[in-house]
């Protein structure tokens, strides 16, 4: 996976996954992580690998593939990079989607965290409370009268 | 959640312990995003996102965050309107017709979440509302005569700072002082008062306007003789098209269509079931060449190729684009039943069969939690 580019430009970094996994990015990619950055601020010797503990493998490399893309200004236009992110985004299942989702929350890359939280959007806005509370496993805390005053309020949101 | 992330723990908890991460997130990140009948749903789920979605600061946030289309409001002349939407379940309003409001109205214009109506009695005033929490303001009277059926322009951008809503209503109106000369008044939400801008616009004959809309801050109108009236409602600066040539075909609208995509004015119009969406060229640059090659100002940009089996319908049904709106086509079959056609999800939905042909002014709406007062 990782990448032998010899480019002297470029500082690299090694990030590394949960389950041992290295990655060699340039600097600049893994920098649109906020999280990354304060680590390679503290760090002392920058060729030792960074770990990214909570993150696997298979989905940091999905990371570092929407990092890549955006650290590169120059050659797309909006438009076309709009395209990528959705194609990227189109073609996650759901799972990979909620790690992904976690993996940008933890690394704090705030344009991938946007991209996955309007796409999860897009996905539960057809969704009953019901089923949104089993899928996240949010606890249902009104008593019965509260939760029956909340539905009668607007009704019409609980009708197709 | 740094402090579950750094702890490792046993398979079956840390699955249980992601979702609960998970569920923070959404609430933190991705309510925002969802629309206005998703949202008042989820106020059922627990307490928490109940108060959060029900929070003024929430209701901020999500009218500048949603940003995907929910449908469109319909209208044919003397009835009322009516929502239609290619996903009911997630977008919606209480009372389609508008009857909260205090008579009965025509929509003329639609903006982020907003309508701007009219009354049909008496002074005819307008109304600016959102459907969704039957918010409604009654503007104040004009300065000047806007005609029975006035020509506007309506525009309203969420902007972070600004909580209190900013809009604009811009009505075009033949002058009382100069012939063939055409004024415009602009309604501002932040003064709250009408003003006759100093901008005029001449033509060498009397002209008919008709439905315009409001692209990125600049009101299009087209006009009966095919031409396109351009107003910059920043500038308040008003610029014709004659030099362009017919930007529409002649009334009744034909095959084509005004419409926005990809953020700018669009064209769409059918031949049988395949649709043509052009967008228009940069009109205000400098550089723009005197004439136009093949398509004029207009330049191709998507192609949809529909198939009639799909929606129900035979080869030989009559087609036509009603409207078109940031990936989403507008469709009428036989001047009978209505299509919404979704350009992303390539998916086209039956969302209004009616027994008589009737005529609907079509505005594009997002279901948006916004104030108007």
């Amino acid at each position: 996976m990782a990448s032998t580019s010899t480019s002297t430009l470029s500082r690299k970094l090694i990030l590394k996954s949960s389950d041992g996994e290295k990655f060699e990015v340039d600097e600049n990619v893994a920098m649109q992580s906020q999280t990354i950055k304060h680590m390679i601020e503290d760090l002392d010797d920058i060729n030792s690998p960074i770990p990214v503990s909570i993150v696997t493998g298979t989905i940091l490399s999905k990371v570092i593939e929407y990092c890549k893309k955006h650290a590169t200004e120059d050659s797309d236009s909006d438009e076309q990079l709009k395209q990528w992110d959705k194609e990227y985004a189109n073609n996650m299942d759901l799972n990979t989607l909620y790690y992904l989702l976690l993996a940008a929350n933890y690394m704090e890359i705030k344009g991938l965290l946007e991209l996955i939280t309007q796409c999860v959007a897009d996905m539960i806005k057809g969704k009953s409370p019901e089923e949104i509370r089993a899928h996240f496993n949010i606890k249902n805390d009104f008593t019965p009268q509260e939760e029956a005053n909340i539905r009668n309020e607007n009704p019409w949101a609980f009708e197709n | 959640m740094n402090r579950v992330m750094k702890k490792p723990c046993g398979d079956v908890s840390k699955f249980q312990r992601i979702y609960m991460d998970l569920g923070e997130i959404l609430r933190e990140h991705a309510l925002r995003y969802l629309p206005a009948k998703s949202l008042q749903r989820f106020r059922a789920v627990c307490r928490d996102w109940n108060l959060l979605i029900s929070s003024p600061f929430f209701i901020h946030n999500q009218s500048i965050a949603l940003s995907s289309m929910s449908g469109f409001f319909l209208q044919s002349p003397g009835k009322p309107p009516f929502f239609i939407s290619p996903d009911r379940m997630a977008h919606g309003v209480p009372d389609q017709e508008l009857k909260f409001l205090p008579e009965a109205v025509d929509v003329k214009a639609s903006s982020n979440g907003l309508l701007c109506c009219q009354g049909r009695s008496g002074d005819k005033p307008y109304y600016v509302c959102n459907p969704v929490n039957k918010q409604w303001k009654k503007l104040p009277k004009p300065t000047a005569n806007h005609g029975s059926d006035p020509t506007i322009a309506f525009e309203f951008e969420p902007s972070l700072l600004n909580f209190l809503p900013d809009y604009k209503v811009v009505c075009i109106f033949a002058s009382t002082d100069i012939e063939e000369a055409y004024e415009f008044e602009i309604y501002s939400s932040l003064q709250d008062s009408w003003k006759v801008a100093s901008e005029m616009f001449f033509s060498s004959r009397k002209l008919t306007f008709l439905k315009g809309i409001t692209v990125n801050g600049v009101a299009y109108w087209p006009t009966t003789c095919g031409k396109l009236l351009i107003f910059d409602l920043k500038k308040e600066k008003a610029t014709e098209t004659s030099a362009y040539g017919a930007f529409v075909n002649r009334p009744p609208y034909g095959n084509t269509s005004l419409g926005m995509m990809d953020g700018k004015l669009c064209r769409a119009s059918s031949t049988g079931f395949s649709i043509k969406v052009n967008v228009l060229r940069n009109i205000h640059s400098n550089t723009m060449p005197m004439k136009f090659k093949a398509g004029g100002p207009w330049m191709m940009k998507h192609e949809v190729q529909l198939k009639s089996s799909d929606m129900g319908l035979g080869k030989n049904n009559q087609l036509r684009v009603l409207f078109v709106w940031d990936g989403m086509l507008v469709l009428e079959a036989d001047g009978k039943k209505v299509f919404i056609h979704d350009m992303r999800t390539l998916t086209t939905t039956l969302c209004n069969e009616s027994p008589s042909n009737s005529r609907y002014e079509v505005f594009p709406y997002i279901n948006s939690l916004v104030s108007p007062v």
